[in-house]
C-alpha cells in the first residue's frame, strides 16, 4: 500500500466531508512546477517548509524532495514519522537520501546548512508533522531531536569536539531489523549512501533487531553502523558457537549496550578445545559493556556447568537478568548466587530451566541477596517440586518489593500455594500472582485439568485472600490448553483458549 | 452607519473589510473570512485589535491578487463543508503559489 494521497487528504475523506485547507492546496499548486517550487525555497519561510515536504512527499515530486533536503532549516528532520503507516515509494525515499549526500558532497559547508539529524525511525516525533501543517508553533520547542541518553550525548559532543565545525557527520537516525536474506530496498539504499559517504554520514542505531542472515551480510550492514550507538540488541539466529564467535569483535564495539539478548545458540554434544575459546571470547566481549542492564540468555545450549564461565566478566550491577529455555547445574545455580552482578536485580527469570533434580539453596540464597530490589520472579515452567518451593518460602517474605511472581507449569500442591500465599501476605507491593493449577485439580492418572476442582481450589485461595486482607490482589491461575498448549487463564471464570471456542 | 452592515450599535455585523496592500477592499461575509484562524483572533479578542471596532482588517503585505483568491477560498470552503456534493477542485493560477502561500502562512487557513 502507497502513500498516494496527502495526511490531511487521507484525514479528511475518513471523516466530515470538507474541502483541503488552503496551505495544502497552495503547496500542491507550487509543486506542480517543480523548478519553480525549488527556487521558491530561497525565500520560503522556514514555517512552511513541513507541510510543503508533505505534499511533495506525498506527491512524489522527487526534484522537490532533494532540494527541500538540502535547504531543510531544521536540525532534524523526522522523515521516518512520515513513514510509519506505510512504505514509501522507493523513488521518494531515495530522493530524500539523494538530497542529503548531495549536502554531504560540498566541499564547504554553507551557512544555512541547518541539517544534522536525519530520524528514520517511526515512531518517535509522531507530533512533528500535524502541528506543523495544522498550527503554528514557536519554532525552538519541536525541533531538538529526541534527547539522547545522558551518556550517548556526552560521548557525541567529546566526538565531535576533536573535529572542525564543518566536518561534524550528519546522523540518521534508524532502528534496525536485519532478516532473511534479501535486504529491505530503501534499507540497501541508505546502506549505500552510508558506506559512500564514510566520515560525513553517520547511522545511528539505537535498536538493532537480528534474525536469521548469513553472518557475512551481518558483518557488513554493522561496518556501516555506528557500533556505539546500539543500545539495544537481540540476536534470534540459531548459530553455531562458531558463527558467533565471528560476531564477537562487533559485539565488543557496542560500548553503549543496555539490553542483550541472545537465543538460540548450540554448541555441538563434544567439547572442543576450539569451542572453550569461543565461550570465553563471548564472556571476555561483557568487559566491553560496562553499561549492560538487562540480559537475556534463551536456549543457549552450552551454558550448563559454564555459567561461571560465562558471566565472569560481567563487571555492572545488572538489572533484569533472564536465562529461559535452558539446562542448568547445580553449580551454575551456586554461581548466580555469588555473582556481584546480580545483587542489584529487579527482574530475575529462569523460566523453561528444569530445576526438578536440583538443590536449590543456592536459589533460595540468591532470593535473599536480591529481597531489597527484586520486583518480578519468573519461575514458569521449572518443575519445582513441592518440597523445593516450601523452602524457597522464607526468603519470597522478605522480598519487599516484589511486585509479580509467576511460577506456572510447577507441580505445587494446594497446602504449598496456601503456604505461599501467608507467606506474601505481607509484601505490600505484589499485585500479581501467576500460579499452576495445583495438583489436587487434575484427575485421575492421566493428569487431565478438572476445571471443577480448579474452581473451587481457587475460589479458597481467593477467600483466603480476602480474609487476610488481600482481596484486590490479583491471583490468576495459568495451564495449558490440553489441545493446543498455550496458555488458560482462570480467575473466577475461565478465559478459554480460543481452541476451545466454537468456531 | 456603513452601509454594508445590517444594523450597528450592538448587532453583529455580518460583514467585514479586508484591505490588501495596495489598496482593494474586499467585503466579506464575517462568517467566510473566519475561516482565517487569523482574522478570527483579530475579530474576536477582547480589544486587543484597532479591527476590533471597525471590522476592517488592513493587510499592509497582501497584494490584491492573492487577497482575491484568499476571498474566493472563503466561499469555496463554507459552501463545501459538510456539504453532500462531490467538493470540486479550487483552481490556483500559476503565477501566484508562493506569495499564496506566504499569506496564507499568517493568515493559518
Amino acid at each position: 500500500m502507497y502513500l498516494q494521497d496527502s495526511f490531511q487528504r487521507r484525514f479528511f475523506r475518513m471523516n466530515v466531508q470538507a474541502p483541503p485547507r488552503l496551505l495544502e492546496l497552495g503547496a500542491q499548486c507550487l509543486l506542480r512546477n517543480e523548478a519553480l517550487a525549488i527556487m521558491a525555497l530561497e525565500e520560503l519561510p522556514i514555517e512552511l517548509f513541513p507541510p510543503l515536504f508533505m505534499e511533495a512527499f506525498a506527491g512524489r515530486h522527487t526534484e522537490a524532495l532533494k532540494a527541500m533536503v538540502q535547504a531543510w532549516p531544521f536540525p532534524c528532520l523526522p522523515l521516518g514519522a512520515l513513514m510509519q503507516d506505510h512504505q514509501p515509494h522507493l523513488d521518494t525515499f531515495q530522493a530524500a537520501l539523494d538530497g542529503l549526500d548531495v549536502l554531504l558532497a560540498q566541499e564547504v559547508r554553507p551557512r544555512r546548512w541547518k541539517l544534522q539529524v536525519l530520524d528514520l525511525r517511526r515512531k518517535t516525533h509522531q507530533d512533528f508533522w500535524t502541528l506543523w501543517s495544522g498550527m503554528k508553533v514557536s519554532v525552538c520547542s519541536l525541533l531538538e531531536p529526541e534527547p539522547a541518553q545522558p551518556m550517548q550525548k556526552r560521548c557525541r559532543v567529546e566526538a565531535q569536539a576533536g573535529l572542525k565545525p564543518e566536518q561534524a557527520p550528519v546522523e540518521v537516525l534508524v532502528d534496525l531489523c536485519i532478516k532473511e536474506d534479501t535486504l529491505d530496498e530503501t534499507l540497501s539504499y541508505l546502506l549505500k549512501k552510508a558506506k559512500k559517504r564514510g566520515k560525513l554520514l553517520h547511522i545511528r542505531c539505537q535498536k538493532l533487531r537480528i534474525f536469521t542472515m548469513p553472518m557475512h551480510s551481518i558483518r557488513k550492514i554493522l561496518k556501516v553502523v555506528q557500533l556505539d550507538s546500539i543500545q539495544d540488541l537481540e540476536v534470534n539466529c540459531i548459530w553455531k558457537l562458531a558463527t558467533l564467535s565471528r560476531f564477537l569483535p562487533h559485539l565488543g564495539r557496542m560500548g553503549n549496550l543496555r539490553r542483550l539478548l541472545l537465543s538460540r545458540i548450540h554448541i555441538l554434544p563434544h567439547t572442543t578445545p576450539d569451542q572453550e575459546n569461543c565461550v570465553n571470547q563471548l564472556s571476555a566481549q561483557f568487559l566491553n559493556l560496562p553499561h549492560l542492564q538487562e540480559l537475556y540468555l534463551d536456549s543457549i545450549s552450552f551454558l550448563e556447568g559454564r555459567l561461571h564461565q560465562v558471566l565472569r566478566c560481567l563487571n555492572t550491577p545488572l538489572e533484569t537478568l533472564s536465562i529461559t529455555n535452558c539446562l542448568i547445574s547445580e553449580s551454575d545455580l551456586t554461581y548466580l548466587s555469588q555473582c556481584p552482578s546480580v545483587s542489584l536485580l529487579k527482574d530475575l527469570g529462569l523460566s523453561g530451566v528444569n530445576l526438578t533434580s536440583l538443590n536449590l539453596e543456592s536459589l533460595q540464597v540468591l532470593i535473599e541477596r536480591t529481597s531489597a530490589t527484586l520486583q518480578e520472579l519468573d519461575l514458569d515452567e521449572c518443575g519445582i517440586m513441592d518440597s523445593q518451593f516450601s523452602a524457597l518460602l522464607p526468603s519470597l517474605s522478605g522480598c519487599s518489593q516484589l511486585t509479580t511472581f509467576s511460577f506456572c507449569g510447577n507441580p505445587i500442591s494446594m497446602a504449598v500455594l496456601e503456604s505461599l500465599l501467608h507467606h506474601t501476605m505481607g509484601l505490600s507491593k505484589l499485585s500479581h500472582v501467576l500460579y499452576p493449577a495445583p495438583l489436587e485439580s487434575y484427575e485421575d492418572v492421566h493428569g487431565t485439568l478438572h476445571l471443577g476442582l480448579l474452581a473451587q481450589l481457587h475460589a479458597r485461595l481467593k477467600q483466603l485472600l480476602c480474609k487476610s486482607g488481600r482481596p484486590s490482589m490479583f491471583w490468576v491461575s495459568a495451564s495449558p490448553c490440553p489441545h493446543c498448549g498455550d496458555q488458560i487463564l482462570y480467575d473466577t471464570e475461565p478465559i478459554l483458549c480460543p481452541c476451545y471456542l466454537p468456531d | 452607519g456603513h452601509p454594508w452592515c445590517r444594523g450597528c450599535g450592538g448587532e453583529a455585523l455580518i460583514y467585514v473589510k479586508l484591505i490588501s496592500s495596495d489598496g482593494h477592499e474586499f467585503i466579506v461575509k464575517r462568517e467566510h473570512a473566519l475561516t482565517s484562524e487569523t482574522i478570527k483572533t483579530m475579530l474576536s479578542g477582547p480589544g486587543h485589535f484597532a479591527e476590533n471596532k471597525t471590522n476592517e482588517v488592513n493587510f499592509r503585505e497582501i497584494p490584491s491578487h492573492v487577497l482575491s483568491k484568499v476571498c474566493m477560498y472563503f466561499t469555496y470552503k463554507i459552501q463545501y463543508t459538510n456539504g453532500s456534493k462531490e467538493i470540486p477542485e479550487f483552481p490556483i493560477a500559476p503565477e501566484i503559489p508562493l506569495e499564496l502561500l506566504m499569506a496564507v502562512n499568517f493568515l493559518d487557513c
